[in-house]
């Protein structure tokens, strides 16, 4: 029944009630009521799965009865973190921030043409690029996956308060998106991809993480050489409550040779290692909830 | 909203802190601190401390989970009680939320009336409970006990409001359209 939709794992109705939750539940017992509504992230079978998959990756030899109360955990900071991003835009709440890397930081803001940042499903990156777009001086794209349900869309979309420079564009719409991505970074704005997680009908590139092959999104990488601008790899991690640290990293480049593939690999190498040593250390906030192996696996069996 | 940038001692500002026992130690803490130099941003706003919030949702959750361990499972040994009383607590906090939030629903802030009803709320049962023979009365004694020594600290904490603004004054800051 269409009426129930709004009740599924992505449906709107939970987006209309986190709304409600953030304007109603006193400060001071937030941490009670959100540890208790955490509990029924646990009943969303896909994801529980796919986190305790990532687990048993990340954390080689731990054990599944113990990988079932990280899920926990990372569930908890999940809903911390779409709390803060929720509070931010309909309560103007902003958390504290701390860096490390700013050297990496000011050397990005100071590029003279276009740079593309990439990043992971961590800390609050909705947050993040909001609060990066109001201190940059230069247009920010970010490019994420859209809601699939489309009341949920139309929900977030009536809600959306982004600045002026942050644009925020959809990874469905491959072919033409790639080519505005490009004038874009022509015109020397920044472009904010995610990098950690692949959505059906993009193009993939073969990778290793903690030692499983998994694919990556190819997008940043070509975009990257095409244009001749730098990778710079930002991560947000939540600390505790409102309490956020980025984390810039050294920027890479995609070597333009003969070999093509070979500058891919390289630079996917240099991505993938920053990706593990960060999620190694804070394996409790990587909101991917689809086991990044299985994709090889599925991408084989269509194949 | 006001941001201080480079001062990680900035935490214990008192403006960071929402009820008047808590600004106080934050105000003695900060006058003792050393300037701590850091690549922070921290926001001044009063509901900013974890450590507050995650003290005054346990307490709160406990006393509550005492009162239910007392009057719906007395005949349960204690801390199975207790343990019991912890879902039904937090079930309690929420359902004034409920009633208060969802006729009031197109408002765009219901946090400060839903504080003020949940406090009224919790002091009623601890006057409700203090009466009580059993040892809930204890769990009732310190909650009216606590409230009463905020009261204190927030006269203190009036006494001392030139103090705190010109301390607030010499951390500095930015006054941010965040």
């Amino acid at each position: 029944m269409t009426w129930l939709r709004r009740f599924r794992p992505r449906g709107v109705f939970w987006r209309q009630f986190l709304r409600w939750a953030v304007v109603n539940v006193p400060y001071w017992c937030e941490a009670v009521i959100l540890g208790f509504w955490t509990m029924l992230f646990m009943l969303w079978g896909p994801g529980r799965r796919g986190v305790m998959a990532n687990l048993s990756a990340i954390l080689p030899g731990s054990w599944p009865v113990a990988n079932l109360f990280r899920v926990y955990r990372v569930m908890w900071n999940f809903a911390w973190t779409i709390d803060d991003n929720v509070r931010f835009k309909e309560l103007g709440v902003v958390p504290d921030w701390e860096f490390v890397g700013r050297e990496n930081f000011d050397r990005m803001r100071n590029e003279p043409g276009g740079v593309i940042i990439l990043t992971a499903h961590m800390g609050s990156y909705d947050l993040g690029a909001q609060l990066f777009a109001q201190m940059s001086k230069r247009p920010i794209v970010m490019v994420r996956a859209p809601e699939i349900d489309p009341q949920t869309r139309q929900f977030e979309e009536e809600r959306h308060v982004a600045p002026e420079s942050l644009k925020i564009d959809f990874s469905t719409r491959s072919n033409e998106l790639a080519l505005d991505l490009l004038h874009a970074l022509q015109r020397g704005e920044i472009i904010a991809i995610q990098g950690d997680r692949v959505t059906p009908g993009i193009s993939v590139l073969p990778a290793t993480l903690f030692g499983r092959k998994t694919s990556i999104p190819a997008g940043p990488f070509a975009l990257s050489m095409a244009a001749r601008v730098p990778i710079y790899p930002l991560f947000i991690v939540r600390l505790g409550r409102r309490s956020y640290r980025t984390i810039v990293g050294a920027p890479f480049d995609v070597q333009r040779t003969r070999d093509r593939s070979a500058g891919f690999e390289q630079a996917v190498a240099q991505w993938t290692r920053e990706l593990e040593h960060v999620v190694r250390d804070a394996w409790f906030q990587w909101y991917s909830f689809h086991a990044f192996e299985e994709k090889q696996s599925a991408e084989k069996d269509a194949a | 909203m006001k941001i201080v940038r480079g001062r990680a001692d900035a935490r214990w500002l008192p403006s960071r802190f929402n009820f008047a026992l808590f600004r106080l130690y934050a105000f003695l803490r900060m006058k003792n601190a050393k300037p701590e130099p850091a690549d922070v941003s921290l926001m001044i706003d009063r509901n900013q401390n974890p450590i507050e919030s995650a003290v005054l949702s346990t307490w709160t959750t406990a006393t509550l989970a005492c009162y239910a361990a007392e009057t719906l499972f007395a005949s349960w040994p204690l801390p199975l009680g207790l343990l019991a009383g912890v879902p039904i607590a937090i079930t309690c906090l929420e359902i004034p939320l409920i009633a208060v939030g969802v006729p009031l629903w197109r408002r765009a802030n219901n946090i400060p009336l839903n504080s003020v009803v949940l406090m009224s709320l919790l002091t009623a049962a601890a006057i409700y409970f203090v009466r009580a023979e059993s040892w809930v009365r204890f769990a009732a004694w310190q909650f009216l006990i606590a409230v009463a020594l905020n009261g204190i600290a927030a006269a203190i904490v009036f006494l001392l409001r030139g103090a705190i603004e010109e301390m607030e004054n010499g951390v500095g800051g930015i006054t941010s359209e965040l």
